[in-house]
């Protein structure tokens, strides 16, 4: 059973397995949700700073699309890529907290503050240099198209699994990814190329 | 960056990178603090900052009870203090409220909660109730209090205790009325999904029968992605700028499916007669005019 309190209303929420499978849902239980997290996590918080970009938190950011997979389970169960849905999560999220951040800054919830990068300290300097320039890069691209470069040139899904993630046909995955690239690209070179 | 070439250098080089940039690691987790973090999380109100640590408490010891409760438990769904009938399709809303879809739940003690129906919208903080959605519409039964129910355009209604109400379900909607299909704006007919509404904004802000396309298919768009609103806005739009366009009858016919969709019967009742008015000869007018006077009898009945 799992439990969805509202603290807004006091009301504590309960759901059970058998409500779901008399719809005809498959459950899924807190250990299956955890089980992705502890899989999945550090390769989320790294996909979220790149599409988030600087000064937002990549800890904070992962632990939203979990909260998200959490209340949103049922929905969860019944796809088919449960990481392509999570990486689906992560590109909304990271969205949604681009377009407030200068706003959740001036409010004192999130402050412009040296954060702790999601890449391994392992790096060399080459590829830190490389990652900082890709993401300096991505700055330039629109919110579609670095969604796309982002899921499948760095985290590498599929084109089935980001058009499942995003809920766009797959044509337009290919078609958005010619265009990022392009501009990708373009932008670089206008940064002075590679390291 | 693989694929099919020619690969400018410019591309090449951009390759290199990205390939470089791909090799990098994440960095390891503490995942059982970060496990605990989202836990706590899922159960907190939606970035309601300003809420005082007295909301939090009650919240941290809800979830203790929760958990104490995930063990096993038979059905139904029994919050603590409003219960749902077994079958029961309902949801909890981003603001804390409910989302009753079909089946019966009560309040068992006066309970502060707001509740949305495919009927009516409740607000109570002192009302023991009860909500059921049937074929027929919604029923709300009062057994304590008093109770304010808002249902589309109608003037809110007061209900006291000893009380019940059925606000009924919409009326059918004519399969006729369903959008004919219509070729796909020219301009935008390339674009992928995530620009097209962007683009037909464009589209639409020129002039003639490009621009009045482009605008009812992005009130359809608007439509289907469940901004109604917008749809409405849209379509009043086009029928204010081309009021005997060539899409009028079916902007017209839209809109008015829009409205009663949304219980807004008195301009959906304008739209129908505006319809009525400007397409006379429209194979459709009959089942307007229906569907006209079956809201008009609703709205005398509210």
């Amino acid at each position: 059973m799992k439990l969805l309190a509202t603290a807004g209303t006091g009301i504590l929420v309960a759901l059970t397995s058998r409500a779901q499978q008399a719809v005809g849902m498959t459950d899924m239980s807190l250990d299956d949700v955890r089980r992705l997290y502890v899989a999945h996590a550090p390769a989320l918080r790294l996909t979220l700073q790149r599409l988030a970009g600087a000064g937002l938190d990549p800890d904070d950011l992962v632990q939203e699309v979990f909260v998200v997979a959490l209340r949103k389970h049922t929905e969860l169960a019944r796809v088919s890529s449960p990481v392509a849905w999570l990486f689906g999560v992560a590109t909304k999220v990271a969205a949604t907290r681009r377009r407030t951040a200068s706003w959740r800054r001036w409010l004192g919830i999130e402050e412009a503050q040296e954060l702790s990068s999601a890449e391994s300290p392992a790096r060399t300097l080459e590829q830190k240099q490389a990652s900082e320039l890709v993401q300096r890069a991505l700055g330039s691209l629109s919110s579609a198209k670095r969604d796309v470069f982002v899921l499948f040139e760095l985290q590498q899904l599929s084109g089935e699994e980001i058009a499942q993630a995003l809920e766009i046909p797959l044509k337009t995955v290919w078609s958005r990814l010619f265009y990022a690239r392009r501009d990708f690209a373009t932008a670089v070179e206008k940064l002075g190329g590679a390291p | 960056m693989s694929g099919p070439g020619p690969w400018s250098d410019e591309q090449r080089r951009a390759e290199a990178l990205v390939k470089t940039a791909r090799e990098v690691q994440p960095r390891s987790m503490d995942v059982a603090h970060g496990w605990d973090d989202v836990l706590e999380g899922a159960t907190r109100p939606r970035r309601q900052p300003w809420l005082i640590p007295a909301g939090a408490l009650a919240v941290a010891a809800g979830i203790a009870l929760g958990f104490f409760l995930m063990r096993a438990r038979p059905a139904p769904i029994a919050p603590p203090a409003i219960i749902a009938a077994a079958g029961t399709q309902w949801e909890p809303r981003v603001d804390g409220g409910l989302q009753l879809q079909l089946g019966r739940v009560e309040a068992l003690r006066p309970v502060n909660v707001s509740l949305d129906s495919p009927q009516v919208s409740i607000l109570t903080t002192t009302c023991r109730f009860a909500a059921e959605v049937v074929s027929e519409g919604t029923r709300i039964t009062i057994f304590e209090g008093e109770l304010v129910v808002r249902s589309g355009d109608a003037p809110p209604r007061v209900l006291h205790a000893g009380e019940s109400a059925l606000f009924a379900a919409l009326p059918p909607i004519p399969a006729a009325f369903e959008p004919a299909a219509v070729a796909p704006s020219e301009q935008c007919a390339q674009v992928g999904a995530g620009e097209r509404a962007s683009c037909l904004k464009s589209a639409s802000s020129g002039e003639g029968l490009e621009a009045e396309n482009a605008l009812f298919e992005l009130g359809r768009l608007q439509a289907s992605s469940g901004e109604r609103a917008d749809a409405i806005d849209t379509w009043r739009t086009s029928l204010t700028r081309f009021p005997e366009g060539v899409f009028s009858p079916e902007a017209r016919l839209a809109l008015l499916v829009a409205l009663t969709q949304q219980g807004r019967f008195g301009e959906a009742i304008g739209v129908a007669k505006a319809f009525e008015a400007a397409a006379a000869d429209d194979p459709r007018r009959e089942e307007v005019e229906a569907l006209r006077k079956q809201l008009e009898w609703r709205t005398r009945q509210r």
